[in-house]
């Protein structure tokens, strides 16, 4: 099967063979971490959830440019799901008082933007993955993104649409 | 040198696999660049506007800015253009101040200060999670990098509209 010279049946180095294979496989290994989110929006098991997300601090400009019906991705990644709400709190932060009190002040034209989304998740009995392979858990940051508005959020919730 | 010629025209098995390598490696590449946010609105080519703003410019940088339209901009760190601007505006900037009072934080003019708007035409890819200007992604909130003959500076897009936009 191997020759003299180390070929393969006379034609393939077994050398460029081994290169070859190793290059495969850490293209094929990339191209896992690279896609696997976005491969598996709706496999046979997922759950619909609604996914709540909190975007802490943002301006006005921000809040007018989340609308229902945008599609939400994690940046540069996986699609997370749809808005169906966008709700807006005030933004407060800690603040010492000229008394010796610690307050929390409301700060002027911030907010904290949140964002309902509709979502297919895998619901296990360790944790809950959307768009496959992105675990998301309630305190956990993420970077999100819509063809309009990217920031940084935080999970509020995740729970099973009943 | 014929028997030569010959050899060097065939076409191995370990030929087909890089060229199959390569092919993968390319359809990676493919995936990771522009598979990611859907498909695309408009055809690829979606006149878009888009605001940027500057904040905290002194008189000086004021002073220096071309008031008028029809400058283009561009990304002032790769130097792609990221279109034409429209129109430019100057207010006063605001900053939170602490009312260590009554616990809250307002926003107060700060005198010689000032805001820059600046409005710009562009053509753009719109999917349905990106927008982007010739590759270069524009979105509200993003910091852009920007330049034009009057101007360089970090600014930030705060307003995104195309044709149709909700």
């Amino acid at each position: 099967m191997i020759d003299e010279k180390g070929r393969l049946f006379g034609k393939i180095s077994i050398l460029d063979l081994v290169i070859v294979l190793a290059i495969a496989v850490a293209i094929a290994g990339f191209a896992y971490k690279m896609t696997a989110g976005s491969r598996v929006l709706a496999i046979k098991g997922d759950t619909a959830v609604t996914l709540t997300v909190e975007l802490k601090g943002v301006r006005g400009f921000t809040v007018d440019a989340a609308q229902v019906g945008d599609k939400v991705y994690e940046t540069h990644g996986s699609y997370l799901g749809t808005i169906t709400g966008v709700d807006t709190k005030p933004n407060q932060t800690p603040m010492d008082l000229d008394d010796g009190r610690q307050v929390l002040a409301t700060n002027e034209g911030r907010f904290n933007l949140v964002l309902t989304l509709e979502s297919e998740a895998r619901v296990t009995d360790e944790a809950t993955y959307i768009g496959g392979t992105r675990l998301v858990a309630p305190g956990g940051e993420i970077k999100v993104q819509t063809n309009r508005l990217q920031g940084t959020a935080v999970v509020a919730s995740v729970a099973p649409i009943a | 040198m014929q028997e030569n010629t010959k050899k060097k025209r065939k076409i191995g098995a370990l030929d087909i696999i890089i060229v199959l390598v390569i092919i993968a490696g390319l359809f990676v590449a493919y995936k990771v660049l522009f598979d990611k946010q859907g498909s695309i609105v408009g055809g690829g080519s979606t006149p878009i506007t888009y605001t940027l703003e500057m904040r905290n410019k002194d008189q000086a940088f004021i002073d220096g800015l071309k008031k008028e339209p029809g400058d283009k901009i561009y990304d002032n760190l790769k130097g792609g253009l990221l279109g034409t601007i429209t129109d430019i505006e100057v207010v006063p900037y605001e900053d939170l101040s602490d009312d260590k009072v009554n616990g809250n934080r307002v926003l107060t003019k700060v005198d010689g200060l000032y805001t820059v708007y600046i409005t710009v035409e562009a053509d753009a890819a719109v999917t349905d999670g990106s927008t982007s200007i010739d590759g270069y992604e524009m979105l509200v909130g993003k910091e852009v990098f920007a330049r034009s003959t009057t101007f360089a500076s970090s600014t930030y897009c705060v307003k995104l509209d195309w044709e149709g936009t909700k």
